[in-house]
């Protein structure tokens, strides 16, 4: 099979690679772009470690065929801090002590992110609903609920008072 | 939250500060096991076995050979033959015979997933191509999964020369079990005819596994010359160095292994499975060589944790006294004989005060992975069934099952786990805090029941090395060689800062080579924060006497006038007029004093206190389903004294967590074939953030006077409990007694509808 | 020289008969007892330190040169591991 060549847009930058038909977008990534902050977990599409946004929409990478970001739009864990300043929801993590191996955090910051870009206000019941695909076998997922809905509240109070 | 919140008379130790690593693995920079890259490198794989016992013909790699891209093919014929040797490995010990064989059948395949040969390619692509062009011709043996099974005389013999240690005669024949354990105090068949009421039963569970989400890899380079550079992610990168050197046959000098961070390890990663091998594929082709399993490699071939048989009774007087215990335990080691039952027996009973126990257990070999290390390793196992039936006997004898417990709690002065007396340990603390708390007096919904447990865990000490020195400006620099798997950087930083006093981000903590520091012990055994940490406040309490002795000299005065306090030295000397040098003016002039100032120190402490941990649990049993919901869940842990409380928190609700998972949902499950059934996140469930509340911690701090923080040791106990917990809560909800994990909807129908 | 009491349980007894019966031993310092029991069961001294650890009257020992009291208890003990 004849490799493929790819031009997509990776946290706002044009991003060029060359992949295997059967690649995925986390392979790609990691082995080609050299944008090894999404991690493989599982390679099946089960731990969530590999989360990134495309289109805006969160997906597992590892469940995507790299052929696939043509033209589309990617944010990894990389490109969600502005520069130098953190993402609130990093900031959150760092504060709570919502990791510990931190192998799983950048999964869960990209789907914190979604979440919060759908629902500014979420119940922590839907916090635990939203990331029931995302694994962590280190924190017991209390310290990271604490980190989401600390972030959402900050993250409300700024855009009331901007 | 890292909010001030500083204990006091400590400025720093039980704040809750930002981890120096932190921004590194919230951004995506940090690089684990799998993201290293060297240069030139190729990509390996390694072949296994689809059979769980098997006898090696041959192996045919010709073909596989002309594959274009193959660099190097790998197979039991290029290890060296070992003598037997029994080798440390984490605090326990194994035979490097099997640590070999853990990398690469020899001979035989034991289990499915059994490594049998390796290729190295210039792509991960070819690699696998590669890989379906080994021809292994197997004759395949009957296997034995089932423990009752492999003790039968006529089982399938996974060893032909295993014969069972600690039995009198010696027996003549080999068998699967490797090892029998026994320990008695007092006449139990008399203590238990005197009991009021007496509980019998036989506890169950499958094999389970750690589940870190950063599955095994590394990078091998070893050169012509001999030397070697190994980059992976461990809880010890002198474990992996002595083990990789010693299955090698080379030198551990020869052998520079750089821990890079750590995607979860849980006791999981004390060992090495593909270091060797990338080593041999790097030294055949010439290049740096990675491995890296998938997940379902690291379920079918690394290390899980035993799965158990125990028949166990107990009795107590009608006052809730404990009389006696009779306990029987069998402990599924996997494929190569371990530590197993060894540790059961001596984290079973102790936490209480019996009159008499006699206790016996067996490990048992069968066509399953070798057994690794798991969080306080073969404690939750044993404690599930000794908790289940204290806590069967409370009710019977209708008395609280705290207060039962606390009748029979051991306290310090108490005979100790390994004869001597127990030290300042806070059971009856932890006890007494469940009792106390809220959660324990709440009203309770329908359907709902609540559960208790109680346990400990040994913790551990051992050698460590730290050095500290300071840069010119007087920023101090802090280096161990234990790995960080959970905070340990800060509570490190934390303690240096403390014992300097000292701003915590004026010290920045580094993980280095083996290379580059001396020997620590692996990050495992609840040690680093206790032992490490020692290492680390004695390193800078000796910059602080050289500092002092530095001022002194710029002084002009004796160095028994200068004081260390709030990070400068103090000038005694009442001519000198209470004058002051801060770390700053001491370290940019320190090249005029003596030069660099540094220190490293070595440690091997073994004044570590036991922890002991109480959990409560409530439950939701749907009788429709029997489905099980954790309501609520609280854990209650003696530290001894909390360094970073967060990371302490942390710890107690990761181990519950994992607990909870272990009683619920998660089993190795094989099929008939003997094969791996479910080696994915998909059928091996671990918990997730759905299926649980808020995990509410209480610390309970009871200092260990050995340590100069008071430091006990927390990442483990917190796992034995839960097991108990949630099978005591899930009992009472469900209105029958379950004895058999994982609590799955099934097995609590059927146990509900069986009840009629 | 101090008359010991050593007490093999676990897989230390295999190296004394097996049955976990108490004996007693003289030596100064654990180095020297070490010596004294591969003596007497050889391949005990290549175990001791790596598989079996010893609790001197109740305390482990990691410092064999420390001077044994004199009618010491001397429990050997399996070596445990930590996750
Ligand atoms: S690696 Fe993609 S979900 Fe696990
Ligand atoms: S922090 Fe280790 S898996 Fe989540």
């Amino acid at each position: 099979m004849t490799k493929q060549f790819v031009t997509t847009t990776v946290n706002g930058d044009t991003a060029e690679f060359i992949c295997e038909p059967g690649e995925s977008l986390l392979d790609a990534l990691r082995g080609r772009l050299q944008l090894t902050g999404s991690k493989e977990g599982c390679g099946s599409g089960d731990c969530g470690a590999c989360t990134i946004l495309l289109d805006g929409e969160m997906v597992c990478s590892c469940l995507v065929f790299a052929a696939e970001a043509e033209g589309r739009v990617i944010e990894t864990v990389e490109g969600m801090a502005d520069g130098s300043v953190l993402h609130p929801v990093q900031r959150k993590f760092l504060e709570h002590a919502a990791l510990q191996c931190g192998f799983c955090t950048p999964g869960f910051l990209v789907a914190t992110k979604a979440l919060l870009d759908h629902n500014p206000d979420p119940s922590e019941h839907e916090i635990r609903y939203w990331l029931a695909g995302n694994l962590c076998r280190c924190t017991g997922y209390d310290k990271i609920v604490r980190a989401v809905q600390d972030t959402a509240r900050e993250m409300r109070n700024e855009r009331k008072t901007a | 939250m890292n909010a001030p919140e500083a204990k006091s008379g400590f400025r720093h130790v039980g704040t809750r500060p930002v981890r120096p690593d932190g921004i590194d693995k919230v951004t995506g920079k940090a690089i684990y096991s799998p993201d290293f890259v060297a240069p030139g490198m190729l990509q390996g794989a390694i072949l296994r076995s689809p059979h769980p016992h098997a006898r090696i013909r041959s192996i045919d790699t010709s073909k596989a050979e002309a594959l274009p891209g193959v660099k190097a093919i790998v197979t039991a014929d290029d290890f060296p033959t070992l003598k037997s040797l029994m080798v440390t490995m984490g605090e326990s010990a194994g035979n490097i015979i099997h640590v070999s064989r853990k990398c690469m059948a020899q001979g035989k395949v034991l289990y499915d997933g059994h490594a049998v040969a390796a290729v190295a390619a210039t792509s991960a692509v070819i690699a696998a191509e590669a890989l379906k062009l080994i021809e292994v011709d197997y004759e395949v043996l009957p296997h034995v999964i089932d423990i009752d099974e492999a003790m039968q005389p006529d089982a399938p013999l996974l060893h032909e020369d295993m014969v069972t240690e600690g039995v009198q005669p010696r027996p003549d024949k080999p068998s699967n079990i490797p090892t029998y354990v026994s320990k008695t105090k007092g006449d139990v068949a008399e203590a238990l005819g005197r009991a009021a009421a007496v509980v019998e039963g036989r506890y169950s569970m499958p094999m389970v596994h750690q589940g870190y989400i950063e599955p095994h890899a590394c990078v091998a380079s070893w050169n012509a010359d001999g030397q070697a550079n190994i980059w992976c992610s461990t809880q010890g990168a002198f474990v992996v160095r002595m083990l990789t050197a010693s299955v090698l046959g080379i030198s551990q000098a020869d052998i520079r292994v750089t821990p890079l961070e750590i995607g979860g390890g849980f006791g999981g990663k004390t060992t090495v499975y593909l270091e060797p091998v990338a080593m041999l594929l790097s030294r055949k082709s010439g290049r740096p060589v990675r491995l890296a399993m998938t997940r379902e490699e690291v379920f079918r071939a690394s290390g899980p944790a035993p799965g158990v048989q125990i028949d166990f009774k107990i009795g107590a007087t009608a006052d809730g006294y404990l009389l006696g215990a009779d306990l029987s335990m069998k402990y599924n080691v996997g494929a190569f004989p371990g530590n197993g039952v060894q540790v059961g027996l001596i984290t079973a009973l102790y936490h209480y005060r019996f009159e008499s126990f006699a206790m016996h257990g067996w490990n048992v070999v069968t066509n399953m992975p070798g057994i690794h290390a798991y969080r306080a390793p073969c404690a939750p196992q044993v404690n599930f069934a000794v908790e289940s039936a204290i806590d069967e006997l409370a009710y019977k004898l209708g008395i609280d099952p705290i207060e039962l417990r606390l009748k029979n709690a051991v306290v310090p002065g108490d005979p100790g786990f390994t004869g001597g007396t127990l030290g300042e340990i806070g059971f009856v603390e932890c006890l007494e805090a469940a009792k106390a708390h809220p959660h324990y007096s709440a009203p309770l919904g329908p359907n709902q029941g609540r559960g208790v447990a109680a346990s400990y865990w040994i913790n551990a000490g051992g050698p460590s090395v730290a050095a500290v020195s300071l840069a010119e400006d007087g920023s101090v620099l802090v280096t161990t060689g234990s790995p960080d798997i959970g905070g340990s950087r800060a509570s490190m930083a934390i303690m240096a800062a403390e014992t300097l006093c000292i701003p915590y981000e004026k010290v920045r903590v580094t993980i280095a080579d083996t290379s580059a520091i001396g020997f620590s012990m692996v990050t495992g055994g609840s040690r680093t924060t206790y032992a490490t940490g020692k290492a680390v406040i004695e390193a800078a309490e000796t910059i602080i006497s050289i500092m002092k002795a530095r001022a002194a000299g710029m002084w002009g005065v004796d160095v028994a006038d200068v004081a260390w306090g709030d990070g400068e030295a103090i000038c005694l000397d009442p001519a000198k007029d209470n004058q002051r040098l801060p770390i700053g003016k001491i370290a940019a002039r320190m090249n005029n004093t003596g030069g660099p100032i540094s220190a490293e120190a070595s440690v091997n402490p073994h004044d570590y206190l036991p922890a002991f941990g109480v959990h409560i649990c409530d439950s939701e049993v749907d009788p429709e389903t029997g489905q099980t919901t954790i309501v609520r869940y609280t854990a209650i842990q003696d530290v001894g004294r909390a360094i970073h409380a967060d990371y302490c928190e942390g710890q107690i609700q990761g181990g519950a967590v994992q607990g909870i998972g272990w009683a619920l949902n998660e089993a190795f499950i094989h099929d008939k074939a003997g094969r791996l059934d479910n080696p994915g996140f998909l059928d091996y469930r671990v918990p997730v953030c759905s299926d649980l509340p808020m995990i509410d911690t209480v610390m309970v701090e009871k200092p260990n006077p050995a340590h100069p923080f008071g430091v006990k040791g927390v990442g483990e106990v917190p796992i034995v409990p839960p097991l108990a917990t949630v099978a005591n809560a899930v009992s009472r909800a469900a209105g029958v007694r379950i004895r058999d994990l994982p609590l799955s909807p099934d097995r609590v129908y059927s146990a509900i509808k069986s009840k009629g | 020289m101090s008359r010991v009491r050593i007490v093999p349980t676990g897989a230390a007894a295999e190296y004394f008969g097996g049955s976990g019966e108490e004996f007693d031993a003289e030596a100064g310092n654990l180095f020297q007892l070490v010596e004294v029991l591969d003596a007497r069961a050889p391949g005990f001294g290549d175990a001791a330190g790596v598989q079996l650890v010893f609790a001197v009257n109740g305390e482990v020992t990691e410092d064999w040169t420390a001077p044994l009291p004199e009618r010491a208890e001397v429990l050997i003990v399996t070596k445990i591991s930590g996750g």
